[in-house]
């Protein structure tokens, strides 16, 4: 079975700092990467199951190599000043990928990108729904159907918002220990509970 | 840097450890995360508690006299509204009104005593009066919504940071309403059945004596003997236990006050004029609290503020409504995890052990 592994690399090296695998036929599901850093690549490999070596021991004990060209990997252990950069490196995008969960987690709440108020441009016609459902009349289902969608373009405003803040504290984080004080506050900004020490990740 | 001299106004659950036997701790367990619990009164001290934050008290002493009883508080009740909206009015001058509106009980009397007001429909048609909510608000009284709010006043989704920084505007929240007459977070000490708020005040010992630290009944027992009047039911107890730890908290509301940059404005009504808070409803709540009035259950302490709300609206069965939602679906941010005396501020994550 050929899959797919979309990948951030350290542009150096090529080491793999982030990878999922994507199941065949799963390309086009939207994931989140956790780009935050220029020093960062995006790779892909696409191709059979690798067989050589365990590519998710290799990734997590960071020896994972994606060098240029689709259906290539290898392996080489890093050095300990390398080990030490790609541990940032990690932990800044496992943080903001736990991050992310928490925004998402406020989108689907919301249900801001997959509701009927996502796409709508003419509130017209979905004023004309309200006016039949509710027993309104047009000018009352127009001033409903505007206060709708101003609410869910604050919200969605206002999370993209919440993103750029949390992927902008991250990326200024120089320590493992300023990572988690960073994830700290964005977890106190949002007035949510998850419990998260990067270290126990990277 | 813990700043642990300084003295607070309030405090993220955030920036705060719980010390398994503390005071904060188990004040958690009972009551949940949110309320920040600030010793109101200075009763900490005297039920061998160390509280090891500081807290400057913001929350103005109540006037009452328990002398001047009234035999009808149902008029007293409403006339109180009347006065309050008066001052709301009266306090927002030239500016607008902004009313903070969930459809909840608190809110809607709120909107009832306001569209009552003589001033009313003064401030309306010159477009200085409008409703910011969520779309969960219509959910909990739609009647009201779709017959008295959308074909008449202004809406606007709940946007703190646009509320708090417009300076022409007087926001108006039902905060504490459920504060007024017991309290609708009361515990519930006896297990097993919704009438308890008449029992006398022991059952809350009993209670509470799970705690095997006996720090909880020592807190309930202090806060007890330093009440201004004699607290014989579970139902005094409940609404004194709120004042006595609970309204700073709702002054200082995270998510208003992230975006403020005068936060002086908190201790007052000058931005945020929460109408159950005013000094008339303290008077109110503690002379109608002191003679001890017949409530058994949690929903029955509602049964003033729904009547106000039936009595302008004729939704007979509004009468028997419970609570729907929250406003929970509104996208709250802080940005201030704690905020010091001085009126400085920290946003951080550090843990500060209690």
């Amino acid at each position: 079975m050929n899959i797919n592994l979309k990948m951030l690399v350290y542009q150096p090296t090529n080491q793999v700092v982030w990878y999922f695998r994507v199941p065949f036929g799963m390309e086009r599901v939207v994931w989140y990467l956790p780009k935050l850093d220029p020093e960062l690549d995006y790779k892909s490999y696409y191709g059979p199951e690798i067989t050589e070596f365990d590519v998710f021991k290799s990734y997590t004990n960071y020896s994972l190599i994606k060098p240029d060209g689709l259906g290539t990997m290898s392996t080489r252990a890093p050095t300990d000043t390398e080990l030490k950069i790609l541990k940032l490196l990690r932990a800044r995008c496992c943080a903001m990928s736990t991050a992310w969960n928490i925004l998402k987690y406020q989108y689907e709440n919301h249900n801001i990108l997959t509701g009927p108020w996502h796409d709508v441009t003419d509130l017209t016609v979905m004023a004309e729904v309200y006016q039949s459902h509710y027993a309104i009349d047009s000018v009352a289902a127009l001033k409903l159907v505007q206060f709708v969608k101003q609410e869910k373009s604050q919200l969605a405003n206002r999370l993209c918002a919440q993103k750029l803040d949390a992927e902008l504290r991250l990326t200024k984080a120089k320590t493992i220990d300023e990572i988690n004080e960073q994830f700290a506050i964005i977890n106190a900004h949002n007035i949510l509970h998850t419990e998260f020490d990067v270290r126990t990740v990277i | 840097m813990l700043d642990l001299g300084q003295n607070l106004l309030y405090i993220s659950h955030y920036n705060l450890k719980f010390t398994p036997g503390s005071f904060r701790q188990l004040y958690r367990q009972e009551f949940g995360h949110f309320p920040c619990p600030v010793d109101r009164f200075g009763i900490l001290p005297h039920c061998g508690i160390t509280e090891p934050l500081s807290f400057v008290n913001i929350v103005p002493p109540a006037e009452f006299n328990l002398a001047s009883g009234t035999s009808d508080w149902w008029d007293r009740y409403v006339a109180t509204y009347q006065l309050v909206a008066d001052k709301v009015y009266t306090s927002a001058g030239d500016r607008c009104i902004a009313v903070m509106y969930s459809g909840g009980i608190d809110s809607t009397a709120v909107l009832v005593a306001l569209m009552q007001h003589p001033r009313y429909r003064e401030f309306l048609d010159t477009g200085r009066l409008y409703i910011a909510m969520t779309t969960t608000s219509i959910s909990e009284y739609p009647e009201f919504f779709y017959r008295s709010i959308l074909p008449h006043i202004p809406i606007t989704p709940t946007n703190y940071t646009e509320l708090m920084l417009d300076d022409n505007l007087l926001v108006v929240t039902g905060d504490d309403g459920d504060h007024v007459i017991g309290c609708t977070d009361t515990i519930e000490f006896v297990p097993g059945t919704d009438d308890f708020l008449n029992l006398p005040v022991e059952h809350a010992y009993t209670y509470l004596a799970k705690d095997k630290s006996g720090l909880l009944v020592d807190l309930f027992k202090g806060a007890v003997a330093r009440a201004p009047f004699e607290i014989e039911s579970l139902c005094q107890l409940g609404w004194w236990i709120g004042q006595c730890f609970e309204m700073q908290n709702t002054m200082c509301r995270p998510y208003f006050w992230s975006n403020t940059v005068d936060l002086s404005l908190m201790a007052t009504d000058r931005k945020v004029y929460r109408f159950f808070m005013d000094s008339l409803w303290d008077t109110f709540s503690y002379e109608y609290m002191s003679t001890n009035p017949n409530y058994t259950t949690l929903g029955s302490l509602r049964n003033f503020p729904k009547k106000y709300i039936v009595n302008y609206t004729g939704d007979q069965s509004y009468l028997n409504k419970e609570k729907l939602l929250s406003q929970k679906l509104i996208c709250k941010l802080q940005y201030k995890t704690r905020i010091y005396a001085d009126l400085t501020y920290r946003l951080d994550g550090v843990k500060i052990s209690t």
